[in-house]
């Protein structure tokens, strides 16, 4: 029964819209009506990626069909052009006849990607003409000399991506001024300017800045709900305005050289806050969160950090990550903030441990008790700890409780063996997962469990002068899991990590 | 237009084989043609001549999921929509991805094709062709053609 001879084109366009060409070209053979459906496709995706032949295969391609759509009049909802590399063509001029096509025929999304090369290409001034786009992403472009005096026709524009672009302030303040609707503004990798202005823009919603020599951003824009900005250089002075936007929900700020004060009078002025990820913002020393929304934070650095103090008071709080390579700060969390049980909290660490971590791991867990924590270590270098300090802390096991604890086997056994016996003092358990970044070694998976099930055995003899018992007391029970769901979600099995589950009395 | 009481308001949704399903009226408005009949017309039973009941109840479990109120991009939401597209067979989803059509469900639209085309990518052309029962309308001559215009994509 062909009923899906019934299945209206533009659902079968939909479905072709999301293959490749490639595989959208090898649908068109199915039957008269699915090739009818995909010569008058209104989603055109041409990616040199995906395109198995030669550049000028690939340019004749999409030429050919270009022309072939611009002679029947069909319509063009969305134009991709992915271009790899290019083979000394005139794409200039290429690029010029397809906008121009692309615009007759209504494009309202266009996609160019250009490969990124020290002299870009200049876009096209047909574009400026496309008063029917909505979206607009362009990639390794430049704008002509004549930009600012042109008139641009972008009215209808809502997304607006610019990706290895390069324009100065006059050109962007133009840009923006020409795009009254806009509501998502990305600049990625573009350089040519320092400060980033924006004035009184209702509509903007998303906006997204990476740029190289940014020293300062301002803007004003009250319905701006999320806002992501990274900085090129670590140790410029900097400023960042964000005054008027009080609806902020999502903020991330990567390689942002704030010091606390700044990164206070930021942050307080959002009541509406729900996600907040610090990357690599190394000024940091002592924050202090009264956002009541924020649902979930994240701190990740692969560069040294000094963050002494984060004191919360959050009791909205859904996920705390928190990746840095040696070190934890303390964490304070106010009376009323209670974490839920379905709080995900992840310390991971990758660097030299010292005993302070450890430390500061132990009172990290008394304080956040009832929640699930996951911790991963990946540590290859020496420890500089000795058993004898860690008997100086206090463990109580209720408050020690760590639902997964994920240790990654770099270096020797013997350090192995050392970083093992420092987070049992430190935490307990109830999963341990055990695993080498390429799979598992079955020797070391048989030395691990020597380790912890058979080496139980002289329990009895190896804390008879302390008072305060190691570990392996209260170790009641080893299994080993063959396959496992943890917190994050995924399933692993006992090909990629040996896990363990740990019953302490 | 029918009077907005505390209580949930409580719509009838009728298939063309006569099956009637209770629906909550924030469920039943996931769908613009349903929100658009109400609005114009304030009906509480709704027929949908377009519709078989089994591919209703299934669209009536997809807005109901997600009319909980919470937002479109969690992690719950997302396992049910995996699980609840990956577990039914072609035939079923083009049944779905038609009446989601009719009832103007966009993200279930988008969803639906997004999924088909991630099982067609690895299928042949002949194992498509079973698969969306599609009768292969061309002349020999036609289909060779083709296959070596575009002799690229067919290696």
């Amino acid at each position: 029964m062909a009923w899906t001879s019934q299945l209206p084109e533009f659902i079968i366009q939909r479905i072709q819209s999301f293959l490749s060409t490639k595989e959208a070209v090898r649908c068109s053979v199915l039957s008269t009506a699915w090739h009818q459906a995909w010569s008058t496709s209104p989603f055109l995706v041409f990616n040199q990626n995906l395109f198995e032949d030669t550049t000028s295969r690939f340019l004749n391609f999409v030429d050919t069909n270009l022309m072939r759509y611009s002679s029947n009049n069909i319509r063009i909802n969305l134009l991709c052009i992915i271009v790899v590399t290019l083979s000394g063509t005139n794409l200039t001029s290429l690029l010029d006849k397809w906008l121009q096509i692309a615009i007759e025929c209504g494009v309202k999304q266009l996609y160019l990607s250009l490969p990124q090369v020290n002299s870009l290409h200049t876009l096209p001034a047909t574009i400026y003409e496309a008063a029917s786009l909505k979206f607009l992403d362009l990639a390794s472009f430049k704008f002509d000399n004549n930009f600012l005096t042109r008139t641009i026709k972008f009215n209808s524009l809502r997304y607006l991506a610019l990706h290895y672009v390069y324009l100065d302030e006059l050109m962007i303040h133009k840009l923006i001024f020409s795009c009254p609707l806009i509501e998502t503004l990305i600049l990625d990798c573009c350089s040519g300017f320092q400060r980033f202005q924006l004035t009184s823009h209702h509509a903007l919603k998303v906006f997204h800045i990476y740029a190289k020599e940014i020293q300062a951003v301002e803007i004003d824009a009250p319905s701006l709900q999320s806002f992501t900005c990274k900085f090129g250089r670590w140790t410029l002075p900097c400023a960042i305005k964000t005054d008027s936007s009080k609806h902020l929900r999502n903020l991330c700020l990567k390689a942002v050289p704030i010091n606390d004060v700044f990164f206070h009078n930021l942050v307080s002025k959002l009541p509406f806050l729900e996600n907040l990820n610090l990357q690599n913002c190394t000024s940091l020393r002592r924050i202090n969160l009264l956002n009541h929304q924020l649902k979930h934070l994240a701190i990740n650095s692969n560069l040294p950090m000094q963050m002494d103090w984060i004191e919360m008071n959050t009791w909205n709080l859904q996920s705390l990550h928190y990746h840095s390579l040696n070190e934890l700060p303390y964490f304070t969390f106010s009376n009323n903030t209670s974490l839920q049980m379905s709080s995900c909290l992840a310390l991971i660490c990758y660097g030299d441990l010292h005993f302070s971590w450890f430390c500061k791991l132990f009172d990290f867990l008394k304080k956040t008790g009832h929640c699930k924590v996951q911790i991963r270590v990946q540590s290859h270098a020496r420890l500089t700890v000795n058993t004898a300090e860690f008997r100086a802390i206090p463990v109580a096991i209720q408050h020690s409780q760590v639902e997964e604890l994920w240790v990654n086997i770099w270096s020797s056994r013997s350090t192995f063996e050392t970083l093992l016996e420092g987070l049992f003092w430190s935490c307990r358990p109830k999963y341990l997962m055990v695993y080498l970044n390429n799979g598992v070694d079955n020797m070391f998976v048989d030395f691990v469990r020597e380790k912890l099930i058979l080496e139980r055995r002289d329990v009895l003899n190896c804390c008879h002068r302390f008072h305060i018992k190691c570990w392996r007391h209260f170790l009641a029970d080893v299994k080993i899991v063959s396959s496992y769901e943890t917190l994050s979600g995924e399933s692993v099995d006992e090909t990629t990590v040996s896990c363990f589950e740990l019953n302490w009395v | 237009m029918s009077t907005k009481s505390q209580e949930k308001q409580l719509i009838t949704l009728k298939s063309w084989d006569e099956e009637e399903f209770v629906v909550e009226e924030s469920v039943a408005v996931k769908s613009e043609t349903i929100k658009n009949i109400i609005e114009d017309c304030g009906l509480e039973l709704i027929p949908l001549p377009n519709v078989d009941g089994k591919t209703l109840a299934k669209v009536i479990e997809y807005c109901t999921k997600h009319s909980t109120g919470s937002n479109d991009d969690s992690e719950d939401l997302k396992k049910f929509d995996d699980e609840f597209l990956d577990s039914k067979e072609i035939p079923v989803l083009i049944d779905i991805v038609l009446a989601a059509n009719y009832l103007n469900i966009e993200s279930l639209v988008e969803k639906i094709c997004t999924k088909i085309a991630d099982r067609i990518k690895d299928m042949s052309v002949e194992e498509v062709r079973e698969a969306f029962k599609i009768e292969n309308d061309f002349t020999p001559e036609e289909e060779k053609k083709i296959r070596n215009e575009h002799a690229w994509a067919f290696e």
